[in-house]
């Protein structure tokens, strides 16, 4: 238990510069964008005094090292991110409520890909050469060539233009009930999974042949244990989940980054596209709110994959 | 500078492409965010077909990129060559992949995009790759204090999402050819880091580079005429990878409309156009889908068969 504490505390002390150094980083970019958080507001109409005094609101009267060192000790004082732009609502209130879209999201779609994957993964592997083990592997491989914004052009061509199975666009929360909220869900998920499905599916065979000429399935083999039954659950899926569960965290990070796309194309209020209408509106504080976001994301998903990793295989020990 | 001692390694504990979507990790292996990079893998005929395949597309592709002004019968991109969102017609070259929903040549606007998917693709793998193989020998052979500041900036680099960033900077400098880049090269020079460290590593206890230390060469002689030549079959492997990663990216944000301005012509663009007809006219968007996919597969294969031919156990993170 020490040893996993101390290797959490390493990991998060090397999270601390890359915190500083990719925050910094936005906070520069910010500085080479024209014009300012007054005239963005007022627009041609403001007077320079008024433009002056909305910019102090926003702490843009300050040099850009002095901003950044206000930005840091509101964040880690008293959790505050500022305001938005134009509705001056806090920053770390609509990041929240995009979070949740984004989250449901992101676990929709790791569902629907494991769902797939696994299930035919362990066919495949258990009949290596078969017609479907060729077909799928070509088929795997074709879809991770197909990038995310292809994916939802395709999909919501099948599903809303030709079958008209689901809404095109369009978001509703899930308090305002499961089943409206899942039939919008439902092809933004499948849109993300589907090159997850593909990466899984490629891992979890290559490791499950690998495991399947292990002598402990040898012996199973021998001792007369069902094939099906009981060696594939049993004795070869859980050693050949390594990869696929070190990989979950790559393929976590590409879900909430391959958010904007979906959300973009599907008009969904989250994460993804709360940045691009941020961009668009040059709305800074939320912008660098979403790059911390996604590093704090980033640095517990590696520590949450290490561990996972020793847990899985015993044989690895965390340092 | 002292000599590399043999020592464990750092945690490293970031795979590179997290938040690139979709593309890189064409193949699958095992252990860790890396295992793909790790696992040495058979040549499969198939693959071998795959990867002729890849060769002849690209091939093509440069081709038709480089010599588009003088292609004959190749209408410009910009000029109507009939009613929009018409079919193949094959009396003219212009018109054999149709055209699109203004009616310019979908061909022409393809080979043209061409041009901008293939610079950005190249540029950046080469600002990345010079990055990411400096900051990646130094890291690798040095140890210490360049191995510390190599995995922070790589993990620096994996952490932020590449798509956002491009798209703020498109906010604050405008969408320039060189900016996306630029930024690109930056962006995807985490990769380049940790592959050439892992190599770095693993060569620098080899007897070769043992026995022209032991000769009296320079660290400079050893990293640039030992280490490096043994560099290139690891890092031809990746580069075919980086750039289907760099073509998607590139696409992503032309599709969201924030890529290479307007008059010229994009893939990713011309998906965005084509989707926005796509009830009454789905043609549309057919011929740029296709050729993304086949470049983006590619690539893809061309980076699998290499990877599969060089014994990527050297690439040990």
């Amino acid at each position: 238990m020490i040893a996993v504490l101390r290797a959490v505390g390493v990991r998060l002390l090397y999270g601390i510069p890359v915190f500083l150094i990719v925050t910094f980083g936005v906070a520069m970019l910010a500085e080479l964008m024209p014009g300012s958080p007054g005239q963005a507001i007022l627009g041609d109409q403001g007077t320079p005094e008024a433009i002056a005094a909305v910019n102090e609101r926003f702490g843009y009267n300050l040099p850009p090292l002095e901003r950044y060192g206000a930005w840091l000790t509101d964040l880690f004082t008293q959790f505050d991110l500022g305001t938005t732009l134009f509705t001056r609502e806090p920053v770390t209130d609509v990041l929240g409520r995009r979070l949740v879209v984004t989250l449901q999201l992101a676990g929709m779609a790791l569902v629907i890909a494991l769902v797939i994957a696994i299930p035919l993964s362990l066919v495949t592997a258990l009949k290596q050469g078969g017609w479907l083990d060729r077909i799928l592997n070509v088929v795997s491989s074709a879809m991770l060539s197909i990038p995310s914004f292809v994916s939802v052009v395709l999909v919501s061509l099948v599903f809303t233009v030709w079958l008209k199975a689901f809404p095109a666009t369009g978001w509703v929360p899930i308090a305002q009930g499961l089943g409206d909220n899942l039939k919008y869900a439902f092809l933004p998920a499948l849109a993300l999974a589907l090159y997850e499905a593909a990466f899984f599916y490629r891992v979890m065979r290559s490791d499950l042949a690998t495991t399947l000429r292990e002598d402990f399935v040898l012996v199973a083999r021998a001792k007369g244990l069902p094939k099906w039954r009981t060696i594939a659950p049993r004795h070869v899926l859980r050693p050949s989940l390594t990869s696929l569960v070190t990989l979950l965290g790559v393929a976590v990070g590409r879900l909430l980054g391959g958010a904007v796309i979906v959300e973009a194309f599907f008009s969904i209020p989250g994460i993804g596209g709360e940045s691009i209408a941020a961009v668009s509106i040059k709305d800074m504080n939320m912008l660098q709110a979403i790059v911390a976001l996604g590093v704090v994301i980033y640095v517990v998903l590696f520590i949450l994959v290490d561990l996972a990793y020793a847990w899985i295989d015993p044989r690895v020990s965390v340092k | 500078m002292s000599r590399p001692e043999p020592r464990a390694a750092a945690p490293v504990t970031a795979p590179p492409t997290a938040y690139l979507p979709a593309a890189g990790t064409g193949a699958a292996g095992v252990g860790g965010p890396f295992g793909w990079l790790r696992r040495p893998k058979r040549a499969t005929r198939r693959g071998k077909a795959f990867f002729v395949f890849g060769v002849v597309w690209i091939s093509l592709l440069v081709l038709a990129a480089l010599f588009a002004d003088v292609i004959p019968g190749l209408p410009h991109f910009s000029e109507k060559i009939g009613t929009f969102a018409q079919g193949p017609d094959f009396s003219s070259l212009g018109g054999l992949l149709g055209t699109d929903s203004v009616g310019r040549s979908n061909l022409s606007r393809i080979i043209f995009g061409a041009r901008t998917s293939l610079t950005i693709a190249v540029a950046s793998t080469l600002i990345g790759l010079f990055i990411g193989v400096v900051l990646g020998m130094l890291a690798g052979y040095y140890r210490g204090f360049w191995d510390g500041l190599g995995t922070i900036v790589a993990n620096a680099l994996s952490a932020l999402p590449p798509l956002i960033m491009l798209l703020a900077l498109v906010a604050a400098v405008g969408a320039s050819l060189w900016g996306i880049t630029v930024s690109l090269g930056i962006l995807i020079a985490d990769l380049y880091i940790r592959v050439t460290k892992g190599a770095v590593l693993s060569n620098a206890q080899r007897e070769y580079v043992l026995a022209a230390r032991s000769l009296g060469a320079t660290d400079a002689r050893i990293l640039f005429r030992e280490i490096l030549p043994n560099l290139i079959p690891t890092l031809a492997a990746v580069i075919p990878i980086s750039m289907a990663v760099l073509v998607v990216v590139e696409g992503s944000l032309s599709f969201l409309g924030y890529g290479i301005p307007a008059p010229n012509p994009s893939w990713g663009g011309m998906i965005a156009a084509g989707a926005d007809v796509i009830r009454r006219f789905p043609g549309v968007m057919v011929a740029p889908v296709v050729t993304l996919f086949l470049t983006v597969f590619s690539f893809n294969a061309i980076g699998d068969y290499l990877g599969s031919r060089t014994d990527r156990r050297d690439a040990q993170i």
